[in-house]
C-alpha cells in the first residue's frame, strides 16, 4: 500500500495510506501536482486536529468496507461522540475540514454548529460572527 | 452516505466571537444552509449578506447536498391550523400555511396534495374546479387555469421535478355534465387531465380504466414518472405514466385478506403498500399473553407492509414487515373495520394514520422498526384535528 506523509503545522509527521489521504480533496490535488516523493505540508492544521481528522476518515472508510459490521447506530454514535468536543476544538475542526476539503467531516461539523445556533436569538448570532474590528468600522 | 449529526453540543453554550468571527464566509454559508428552515428565516436578519444569501443559487446547491430525510417534514393541515413534524428534531412546529379565502358560496379549498415544497389546494368533495398551487415559504400562490373537462375531482396529485422548479398536476374526475350519471350515480365516466407548469395549461390525457374505481388512498409518484393508486373493490393498483399519459393496471396479485390498502413511495423508487389483514396472528404473538387475549389474538387484525417487485409481466407483493401486535391493537381499536388508512412516506419513514384516528404510527423502513408519532403540547387540542399528513420538503 502506497503511503503518504502529511506534515502538521508543528512539523509532526503522519504517515497514512494513500487511499485515506485522497479523502481530502486538498491533499488529492497536492499529490496530483507534486507527487508522493516529499511530505505534504499542512501549515494550517495542528497535530491534534490532524490526528482527529485522520481518525474520522479511517473510521468511516472501515465502516464502508465490505464485511464491516458497523450498524448505522454505531456510526451515528461515533459521529456524535466525535463532535462532542470543546468549542475551540470544534471550531478548529470546521476550519480544518474546510481547508482539507473533507466533505463528510465538513458536513458533520457544520451541522453541529448549525444545531448550536439554531435556537439563538439573531442578535447573539450576529455578535458571534462579527469581529471586534468589523464592529468598530 | 450522509453522516447526519444531531450533535450533543449544548445549544445554550456561548459562542465566543473571538473564534467564530474568524470563520471564512464559505463556512458560514454552509452552516446557514444546514439550519432548519424556521431558524434560517429567523436568523437571516443577522446581516444583509445572509438575507440575500438565502435566495441565491449558491444556497440552493448547498441545501441540495443535505440528504432529503433531514429536510422532510410531515405536514398536517386542517382549517386554520397547520403543523409540521420535524423528524430530525423530533418535534412539532406550527407553520403558516396560507388559507385561501374564497367568496362565501364556494366551498373552502384545503391542501389535497403536496410534492417537494409545493402544496396543491382543491376541494374534492363538492364541485369546485379551481385549484391553487402554493409555496408556503416564499408565499407565492398561483391560481391554476380552469380544467378543460373535470368538474368533480376523484383523484388529484401534484409532482415536482427536484432539479427544476417545474411541476405537474394530474387530475382524474367526472365532467358533471352527464345526464345518465344523475339517474344512476354509481356509473360514471372519468376523464384525466394534466397541468404542466412549463406550458401553463391543462391537456387531456387518456381516460382511466373504465372498471377501475379509485380508493381513498392518495396515490404516489415514483421517480420513473409514474403515478400509482389503489383501486377498489376488489382491490387493485393502477398506474399513470406521465410520459405517455396513459393508465395501466399493475398486474400483481393482492395479498389475501387485505383491507384498506394505501401506497407509499420509499425513496421515490420503491413502491410499498400498507394494509390491514385479518387472520391468525402467527409467531409474532407474544407467548406471555393471557389465555383470553391469546384467543382474541387468533383472529386479530394486523398491519402489514409489502413491497412490489416488478417481475417480467407479473409483479409480486412481498411482505416486508408487520406492526408489533400491541401497537397494532392500540392503533386499530380506534378504527372501524373498513376505515381507510392514510400513509405518507417522509424520507426513510412511513407515517400510518386514518381519518378516524387520533394516533399515528411511524414505520422506519431502513431499520424495520415501529413507533408512535409523538404528540406535543404545542399540538392543537381540537378533537377533530387528525394527523393526516403530506410529505413536505420546504424549498424556496
Amino acid at each position: 500500500m502506497v503511503k503518504v506523509t502529511l506534515k502538521s503545522a508543528e512539523g509532526d509527521v503522519f504517515e497514512v495510506d494513500e487511499e485515506l489521504a485522497l479523502e481530502s480533496l486538498m491533499v488529492k490535488n497536492m499529490i496530483e501536482d507534486v507527487g508522493l516523493d516529499s511530505a505534504i505540508s499542512l501549515p494550517n492544521v495542528s497535530s491534534t486536529i490532524l490526528a482527529k481528522v485522520i481518525e474520522y476518515i479511517k473510521f468511516h472508510m472501515d465502516a464502508q468496507k465490505d464485511g464491516s459490521k458497523k450498524t448505522s447506530e454505531e456510526i451515528k454514535a461515533f459521529d456524535d461522540d466525535f463532535v462532542n468536543v470543546g468549542i475551540p476544538t470544534l471550531f478548529e475542526m470546521v476550519l480544518a475540514s474546510n481547508y482539507l476539503n473533507v466533505k463528510s467531516l465538513l458536513s458533520l461539523t457544520c451541522n453541529t454548529v448549525a444545531n448550536m445556533i439554531k435556537t439563538k436569538p439573531p442578535a447573539e448570532v450576529k455578535e458571534m460572527f462579527t469581529s471586534a474590528k468589523q464592529a468598530k468600522a | 452516505p450522509s453522516y447526519g449529526a444531531t450533535g450533543f453540543q449544548d445549544p445554550s453554550s456561548p459562542m465566543d466571537p473571538k473564534l467564530w468571527s474568524k470563520l471564512p464566509e464559505d463556512c458560514v454559508d454552509r452552516i446557514l444552509a444546514r439550519l432548519p428552515l424556521p431558524s434560517m428565516f429567523r436568523l437571516r436578519s443577522v446581516c444583509k449578506r445572509w438575507n440575500s444569501f438565502v435566495h441565491s443559487e449558491a444556497f440552493f446547491s448547498l441545501q441540495s447536498e443535505i440528504s432529503a430525510s433531514r429536510s422532510s417534514f410531515l405536514l398536517c393541515t386542517q382549517g386554520r391550523v397547520s403543523c409540521v413534524y420535524n423528524f430530525s428534531l423530533d418535534g412539532w412546529h406550527f407553520v403558516p400555511v396560507p388559507r385561501i379565502i374564497l367568496p362565501i358560496d364556494i366551498p373552502p379549498v384545503t391542501v389535497v396534495s403536496a410534492s417537494g415544497g409545493l402544496l396543491c389546494y382543491a376541494n374534492q368533495v363538492a364541485e369546485c374546479s379551481t385549484l391553487f398551487v402554493c409555496n408556503p415559504f416564499t408565499k407565492v400562490l398561483r391560481e391554476m387555469p380552469p380544467m378543460r373537462r373535470v368538474r368533480l375531482i376523484h383523484k388529484l396529485s401534484i409532482v415536482t421535478d427536484p432539479s427544476s422548479k417545474l411541476y405537474q398536476i394530474m387530475v382524474s374526475g367526472e365532467d358533471g355534465g352527464d345526464v345518465g350519471q344523475m339517474l344512476c350515480p354509481h356509473v360514471y365516466k372519468l376523464y384525466t387531465e394534466v397541468y404542466d407548469s412549463r406550458s401553463g395549461s391543462w391537456e387531456m390525457a387518456a381516460c382511466p380504466l373504465p372498471e377501475a374505481k379509485f380508493g381513498s388512498d392518495p396515490g404516489v409518484w415514483l421517480d420513473s414518472g409514474s403515478f400509482y393508486s389503489i383501486t377498489e373493490l376488489p382491490y387493485g393498483v393502477v398506474s399513470f405514466d406521465s410520459k405517455t399519459r396513459t393508465w395501466s393496471e399493475v398486474k400483481a396479485e393482492m395479498p389475501s385478506g387485505l383491507a384498506s390498502p394505501s401506497l407509499v413511495a420509499y425513496k421515490k423508487s420503491r413502491l410499498l403498500m400498507i394494509g390491514r389483514v385479518k387472520g391468525r396472528s402467527s409467531a409474532t404473538a407474544k407467548p406471555e399473553l393471557k389465555p383470553a387475549t391469546a384467543m382474541a389474538a387468533m383472529v386479530e387484525e394486523g398491519l402489514k407492509v409489502w413491497e412490489l417487485s416488478h417481475g417480467a409481466g407479473l409483479g409480486t407483493w412481498t411482505e416486508v414487515n408487520r406492526a408489533p401486535v400491541e401497537m397494532c391493537r392500540e392503533f386499530l381499536d380506534a378504527l372501524k373495520p373498513r376505515t381507510p388508512l392514510v400513509c405518507s412516506g417522509v424520507g426513510d419513514l412511513v407515517c400510518v394514520t386514518s381519518h378516524l384516528s387520533p394516533k399515528a404510527l411511524v414505520f422506519d423502513v431502513s431499520r424495520g422498526s415501529w413507533r408512535w408519532l409523538p404528540r406535543d403540547p404545542l399540538f392543537p387540542k381540537k378533537r377533530n384535528f387528525h394527523l393526516l399528513g403530506f410529505c413536505f420538503e420546504p424549498r424556496l
